[in-house]
């Protein structure tokens, strides 16, 4: 695998990803946004510490996402009768009610996808810290940049703060410890996505490649 | 003169921008194994059709029920459209839900579907008016059509709490799996639509391999 660009003509330039513009590389700065000159679009992003801060708030969101999937999300209480709802149990009756698509599309957005992104960024960046260059480095870069825009865990908080607000004159509604748990992984998963880029990835990859053990 | 990497016969990796000479060994991103395009591929002719078939999908999503509540408190079972949901918690005093609902389920899709219509359009014009206006105009779409899903969740949480027969019970209607399609489908449009297609009709030269319909 090589870090760097293969052609020479490509050092020190950047390509704009959303208007192509072939541009220079501004010098590193410690801290801050480079964006595009022509069209404003984000170039990328450096934050001090970047790959330990994300590993800190990833380990934290990974033990979060379990609570909310054991945990019920909410409950609702009609005459003594208490039903409480899990993220797995929405799914579940909507495939019972004959919707298998829309169940699918809520399990997917809600349980697979979020899992998968904590799983890829923690198998990058946990081999990272510890001084080593993962073999599924590009997997798990790729699988990020996929499956982006297909976790919705804060649409899904709206939802759920919409639905409270239907359910509240029907019966007792109570947030369980799946809604606090699944709010605490989005704060730490829109923090993570702040903070990393996948710049900072690659380049302590190829800092450890070459040996230097420290890659700032 | 503004050089875009494809007229200066570079390749950038979509998923992490490494630069590739266009003769990259087979067409794939040295350091994360990404295909390496100039352009994405067919980006015109993929858009067209899922929004073509998001357009045909938003009808039925907007006169099938979605919500089959039966009663909730007001009587006899009543099915709810997009619409008369909104409207009903509109009646009901709860108007910051139904400007929620209104929004993300009916605005925010056509605005989306119609926005991707006016960008298609105006590269196979080959418009050159304010590219970066209409760059921008895209990530505002691309951003916003995510929070399309909210009534989905809402119907999921509603089905699988409001289960008290004879009392009150809720469930799905047909039309929550329009709805659904019409998300999933605008996604992949916005994903689809490659906004530097824009940038080459302005800069008055197409780019090899790259598809303008």
């Amino acid at each position: 695998v090589s870090y760097v660009a293969s052609d020479s003509r490509a050092s020190g330039l950047i390509a704009c990803p959303e208007c192509d513009l072939l541009q220079r590389e501004p010098p590193p700065i410690a801290k801050g946004a480079v964006d595009c000159v022509r069209c404003g679009a984000l170039l990328y992003r450096t934050v001090p510490h970047a790959i330990e801060l994300s590993l800190a708030l990833m380990s934290a969101a990974a033990i979060l996402f379990v609570m909310a999937n054991v945990f019920p999300v909410m409950s609702l209480g009609l005459q003594g009768r208490y039903i409480a709802e899990t993220f797995y149990g929405m799914a579940q009756s909507l495939a019972e009610a004959g919707m298998l698509s829309v169940a699918l599309l809520v399990a997917v957005t809600l349980i697979l996808v979020p899992a998968a992104r904590i799983l890829a960024l923690l198998c990058a960046l946990v081999p990272l810290r510890l001084g080593r260059v993962p073999k599924a480095l590009p997997l798990a870069s790729r699988l990020l940049t996929a499956l982006r825009p297909w976790s919705m865990v804060e649409v899904f908080i709206l939802g759920a703060l919409v639905s409270m607000g239907r359910l509240n004159d029907v019966g007792d509604l109570d947030l369980d410890v799946g809604f606090w748990s699944i709010t605490g992984v989005m704060l730490l998963q829109a923090a993570a996505d702040s903070i990393l880029d996948q710049r900072d990835l690659w380049r302590c990859a190829a800092a450890l490649e070459q040996g230097k053990g420290t890659w700032r | 003169m503004a050089l875009s990497a494809a007229r200066a016969g570079l390749l950038a990796c979509r998923n992490c921008g490494l630069l590739s000479g266009a003769h990259a060994r087979a067409r794939r991103c040295a350091r994360c194994g990404t295909a390496l395009h100039a352009r994405k591929p067919n980006s015109i002719m993929r858009t067209w059709a899922l929004i073509l078939a998001a357009y045909v999908l938003f009808i039925p999503a907007n006169l099938l029920p979605v919500l089959e509540t039966s009663a909730f408190g007001y009587g006899g079972p009543q099915a709810d459209t997009i619409m008369s949901g909104a409207v009903h918690l509109w009646l009901q005093g709860a108007w910051p839900l139904s400007v929620v609902i209104l929004i993300a389920s009916v605005a925010v899709p056509l605005a989306k579907l119609l926005v991707l219509t006016y960008l298609l359009l105006t590269v196979q014009h080959r418009a050159r008016w304010n590219p970066s206006r209409r760059t921008r105009l895209y990530r505002i779409v691309d951003f916003i059509g995510r929070w399309s899903m909210v009534d989905i969740y809402v119907g999921a949480l509603l089905v699988g709490l409001v289960q008290f027969p004879p009392l009150a019970t809720v469930s799905p209607g047909p039309g929550a799996i329009a709805f659904g399609a019409v998300v999933v489908l605008t996604l992949f449009a916005s994903q689809s639509f490659d906004p530097r297609l824009m940038w080459d009709v302005s800069e008055g030269r197409a780019v090899q391999g790259a598809s303008h319909g």
